[in-house]
Parts: C-alpha cells; structure tokens; sequence
C-alpha cells in the first residue's frame, strides 16, 4: 500500500467515525447504533473531534502530495 | 532527536503560547478561563499542530493552515458539546467571533516558534527578547494550569476553579518571569548557570507572588521541564 492510499483510507475511515461521533444526536448513537460505550455525551463529541482532525490533516496531506 | 520528539516538543510549545496568548487576553475581556475547556483547547490545538508538523511539515504555509484548522475545529466542539459551566454566571469564548481571537493568537505563537526555531543569524537582542516571551508566556501557563487544577481537585467545583485566576496578578508574574528570561539569556554566557538562574529564579519568582510553597515546587518542576526542552532543542536547531 503506498503512501497516498494509506491517507485516503484514513481520511476515509476517521473522517467517518468522526461525523458519527460529533454530529450524531446521544440517544440516536446510544439506543440506535448502540456506540455509546457507556460514555457521555462530552466525549463522543471529543472522540469524533480527534477523528476528524486526523481526517482532515490527512485530507490537507494529500492535497499537499498533489503539488 | 527523531522526527517523532521534534515534532511533539514543536507542538507542544505552540500550542502552550497560543493557549496562554488566549488565556491572557479572555482574562484581560473577564471571560472565564476554565480548567477543562482550557484543556480541551489545548488537546485539539496540539493535535492538529502535531498531525501537520509530522505529516506534512514545518512552514509558513502549514502554519497558515493550521491556525485556520485548529481554532474552527474547537468550535465545531463548542457547538455540539453540552455546556458544562453555568451561563448566566460565567461568559466564555463560544460565539463565533472568538474564532477570529483563536486564529490570531495561533498565528503569533507559530510564527514566533517557527522563526525562533529556524533563527540561526539575526540580532542577539531579538533572539533575546522572542526566547523570553515564549519562556515566560510557558512558564506561567504551567502555573496556571497548576492553579486551575489544583482548585479543582481540592473543591470539586469547577466556578470556584474558574476564578482563580487574576488579570491583575497574572500581568505582574508575567512580567517578573519576562524580565528573568530576558536577563537570564541575554546577559549569562554559560549554558548551565543560565538554566539555574531561570529555574530557581521562576521558583522564587513564583513563591513571592503566590505566597505558597506547593506552587512554587510546581513552578520549579515546570520550568525545569521547559528550560530543559528549549535549551537543549530549540537553541540547537
């Protein structure tokens, strides 16, 4: 797997886990996806942030590749 | 020194400025500087500076992304979060203005890291002075954090943690601790001696401010810590 496949899977896959994690309601991802892992509401927020700052540093990684 | 540590102690240094940058000025506009959105803050500023720096790089380019990306993350925290401080009592820096305040104070902190971290010729006086005010700014951000925690942990109320700190105090630390690095750099040709000096100078420094002893070991350890990391990686890059 070379360098640029390695970022859009990962630009990919974080990207969503982090739009489930941020922008999913806590009952929906509780009751419905049951995702909630025992966690607040706080840090489901939290954890979808870190996923998608690795998305989008990945993203801006392989737009710089690109140039 | 690895990429890895190179890339952890450059985010870490920046992202300690900005936050103590934006501490300063919501103290100085009497919005509540609290512990946990201080360390929320502080965790998704360092991340994006770190994911930049290692993945793509150091530049002024990266830079100009990163203090865009990371202030407009920590909103998107704000607004899907639940409000953990009280409203009524309490302004903190969730309106989207405060982006803008963000952008700026991650912009300073980069762009003086960066230039510090690449100045090899230049005046010894701006050299100097820029070491001072990002030494200073640090080791009253470990002081800070010490006090917010500190409070904290003891009372377990987080509007009792948020007003511990004080515009007024934090000016006069603040400027003691700029003179002492200042004095201490410019002045002191032995590496060592210097180290000393800005150590147990902060310390004393500290002490007679606070008037507590646990603060001023706090303070001894953290500027130790940061004394240790500027001197033997940022002044050999």
């Amino acid at each position: 797997m070379n360098q640029k496949t390695k970022f859009v899977a990962s630009a990919i896959i974080s990207g969503i886990i982090g739009a489930i994690y941020t922008f999913t309601p806590y009952k929906t991802l509780k009751n419905v996806l049951n995702l909630g892992f025992g966690l607040r509401h706080n840090d489901h927020v939290m954890i979808g942030i870190i996923a998608l700052i690795i998305a989008i540093v990945s993203f801006y990684k392989i737009i710089r590749m690109k140039k | 020194m690895n990429k890895l540590s190179e890339s952890i102690i450059f985010s870490f240094f920046i992202s300690l400025v900005m936050v103590v940058l934006d501490a300063i000025y919501h103290l100085a506009t009497e919005t509540a500087v609290h512990i946990n959105y201080v360390a929320v803050k502080f965790t998704i500023i360092f991340l994006v500076v770190f994911l930049v720096a290692y993945w793509v790089g150091k530049s002024p380019t990266e830079g100009i992304f990163t203090s865009i990306a990371g202030p407009v993350i920590f909103y998107a925290y704000y607004i899907f979060a639940n409000p953990t401080l009280n409203r009524e009592l309490f302004k903190i820096d969730e309106n989207f203005g405060y982006i803008f305040v963000h952008i700026a104070a991650l912009l300073i902190a980069y762009f003086l890291i960066y230039r510090i971290w690449m100045l090899k010729k230049g005046p010894q006086i701006v050299k100097s002075l820029a070491y001072a005010f990002i030494i200073s700014l640090c080791i009253y951000g470990l002081d800070a954090a010490f006090q917010l925690s500190y409070v904290q942990f003891t009372t377990h109320n987080e509007e009792e943690a948020a007003k511990v700190l004080d515009f007024t105090a934090s000016a006069y630390l603040l400027g003691l601790l700029f003179a002492l690095s200042f004095l201490s750099y410019h002045f002191i040709r032995n590496k060592n001696v210097q180290m000393a000096v800005l150590v147990f100078g902060s310390a004393v420094v500290i002490y007679f401010l606070g008037n507590s002893l646990i603060r001023s070991l706090a303070g001894f350890a953290g500027s130790s810590l940061l004394v240790y990391l500027a001197k033997n990686y940022m002044a050999k890059k």
